[in-house]
């Protein structure tokens, strides 16, 4: 069977200011259809980038993201994607902003309504069309970002720390919502998150990455029933081996840091014996 | 526990005199009357001589008459138009140059210590040298509101590109919106405050530079024709434009420039 989503050695390099930074050294990793995939790592390990790499708006140093057998170069159009901030344009209303795919997409205008409203209602906003972003609260704004991210029927919707800037409440309520939306739609979902009971609650597989240079760490397929209880001794079970994991890693980063300082203090060292010499 | 108590007491007072938006709206008219009437009043007295300061209600007879004849209103027209050149130019320049600025450092940090370097000399002070090139004409006068009004314009909008946000623009690129509707439908209404407070602000700027063009220069305008009136002895005339003036600005500033920012405030 043909990989839906494939990630094959992908790494990538910033230059920024003279310094070179590994953000990603070869993360190679498959998402099948219709699967619900989250990537967990440490902070700052490039989860993002990776996220924006499959989303086609940011091209790996080497490497490549295939989607149905093509190399994704350019955002696709069967690619969607929810953004931490929400991303929502503070000018146009709510039903505005869901239509805004399908209106780069040139879909006619009723079309476009009506296409927008359905989703609006699977979200659970209708009668919210008119009103504005600011108006909104936090897990509202993110409501009509998946409404959005759903509305140009993509095949994989990618969510950018989706839940991060919502009060636990909220989130745990949308993630829910997700978790049917996903069950209905039969849509493949990536969730990139620092939150490990979150990726347990909602995915097929978790991909963990290590720190900087990113790496996968692990693919862990979470076989636990649905809808998850975070109560059930597997789940905590399988939350203790994540977080053990990324302790690792955590821990692997600070030694390396010492490490580096402690070349940079043999190097003072070694300078200052020079300079002595010298003199 | 005495607060609480002192509340009840004054709060009802102060809400019956400040409560209803109209009434409040309406507040500024008061001072107004009574600076209107303080005038009246001292020329009347003979306190000021009337060669000096003519009455309001011969200020107010002059403008009734003076808005009637098309002279006037040609002078006025004048200034407005040689304004609305200069803020059209100022913006048309200003505004790719300040955009430019604010996305790329490079640009910017070329192009803005001169921009402030010129900005921080007296814009008037380049007038007598735009005399000599372009003539005491029309050229000089554009000229000049031109430059005075490309610095809000460009120190707003550049301010305004730099706080754009960056997922906005991931955005438009996931849902595949091409450069034209990139600029039409994000670019520009993110820009949209700032361009808005940068026009107002070297519209305010621009009258001020109009006048006094025209009245260093003494082109044919409403500059000129209120300094001619100080030579002539004809105050009330003098006043008369000025009040015609005002009346201009703070029309275009409400109808204009109120509804631009009306429809910003729904949303920002």
């Amino acid at each position: 069977m043909e990989n839906h989503l494939e990630l094959d050695n992908i790494t990538k390099f910033y230059r920024s200011q003279e310094k070179q930074l590994h953000a990603l050294h070869e993360v190679t990793f498959d998402v099948d259809r219709g699967e619900f995939v989250c990537i967990v790592g440490p902070s700052g390990c490039g989860k993002s980038t990776l996220l924006k790499i499959m989303a086609g708006l940011d091209a790996p140093s080497s490497g490549e993201v295939r989607f149905k057998g093509g190399v994704v170069q350019e955002p696709d159009s069967k690619i969607s994607m929810v953004f931490q901030a929400f991303g929502l344009f503070p000018w146009r209303t709510v039903l505005e902003n869901v239509e805004y795919g399908l209106e780069m997409q040139k879909a006619p205008k009723g079309r476009r309504r009506d296409i927008s409203k359905r989703y609006l209602e699977m979200v659970g906003l209708s009668g919210y069309e008119h009103m504005y972003p600011k108006q909104l609260s936090g897990g509202m704004k993110q409501r009509v970002g998946i409404a959005r991210a759903l509305a140009v029927d993509p095949e994989v919707v990618l969510m950018d720390e989706a839940f991060s800037a919502i009060d636990e409440v909220t989130a745990e309520v949308l993630r829910e919502e997700v978790t049917t939306i996903h069950k209905q739609t039969g849509k493949t979902f990536v969730l990139v998150t620092h939150n490990l009971s979150e990726a347990l609650e909602l995915a097929d597989k978790v991909v963990v990455l290590s720190s900087r240079p990113a790496k996968v760490k692990k693919v862990l397929p979470v076989a636990l029933e649905r809808p998850r209880d975070r109560a059930h001794s597997n789940f905590i079970h399988m939350h203790r081996d994540i977080l053990h994991l990324l302790k690792e890693e955590l821990e692997n980063t600070i030694i390396r840091h010492k490490l580096r300082n402690m070349d940079e203090i043999k190097g003072l060292h070694d300078m200052e014996a020079h300079d002595k010499t010298t003199q | 526990m005495s607060a609480g108590r002192q509340k009840p007491l004054t709060m009802p007072l102060t809400n019956r005199i400040f409560s209803g938006q109209k009434i409040a709206d309406h507040l500024w008219m008061v001072p107004l009357a009574c600076a209107l009437a303080g005038w009246e009043l001292v020329t009347r007295m003979g306190l000021v001589p009337s060669s000096h300061l003519p009455t309001f209600s011969s200020v107010l007879a002059v403008f009734v008459v003076s808005i009637q004849d098309p002279v006037f209103l040609l002078r006025i027209a004048q200034s407005f138009l040689t304004l609305i050149c200069g803020l059209v130019l100022a913006f048309s320049i200003a505004l790719p140059t300040s955009f430019v600025a604010g996305s790329c450092n490079r640009f910017d940090g070329t192009l803005t210590p001169l921009v402030m370097l010129f900005g921080a000399l007296p814009d008037l002070s380049f007038l007598p040298l735009l005399v000599l090139w372009f003539g005491a004409g029309n050229a000089a006068a554009i000229t000049m509101t031109t430059v005075a009004a490309f610095f809000p314009i460009y120190f707003t909008v550049r301010e305004g590109t730099r706080n754009m946000s960056r997922e906005l623009f991931e955005v438009t690129s996931v849902f595949k919106s091409d450069h034209v509707s990139t600029f039409t439908k994000m670019v520009l209404p993110a820009l949209s405050p700032y361009i808005f407070s940068g026009l107002r602000l070297a519209y305010d700027f621009d009258w001020e530079i109009i006048i006094a063009v025209e009245i260093a220069t003494r082109l044919s305008g409403i500059g000129s024709f209120i300094q001619g009136t100080v030579s002539t002895g004809s105050m009330a005339n003098g006043f008369a434009g000025i009040l015609a003036v005002a009346l201009v600005a703070v029309a275009v500033d409400r109808i204009f420039f109120r509804s631009l920012e009306s429809w910003t405030r729904k949303w920002a």
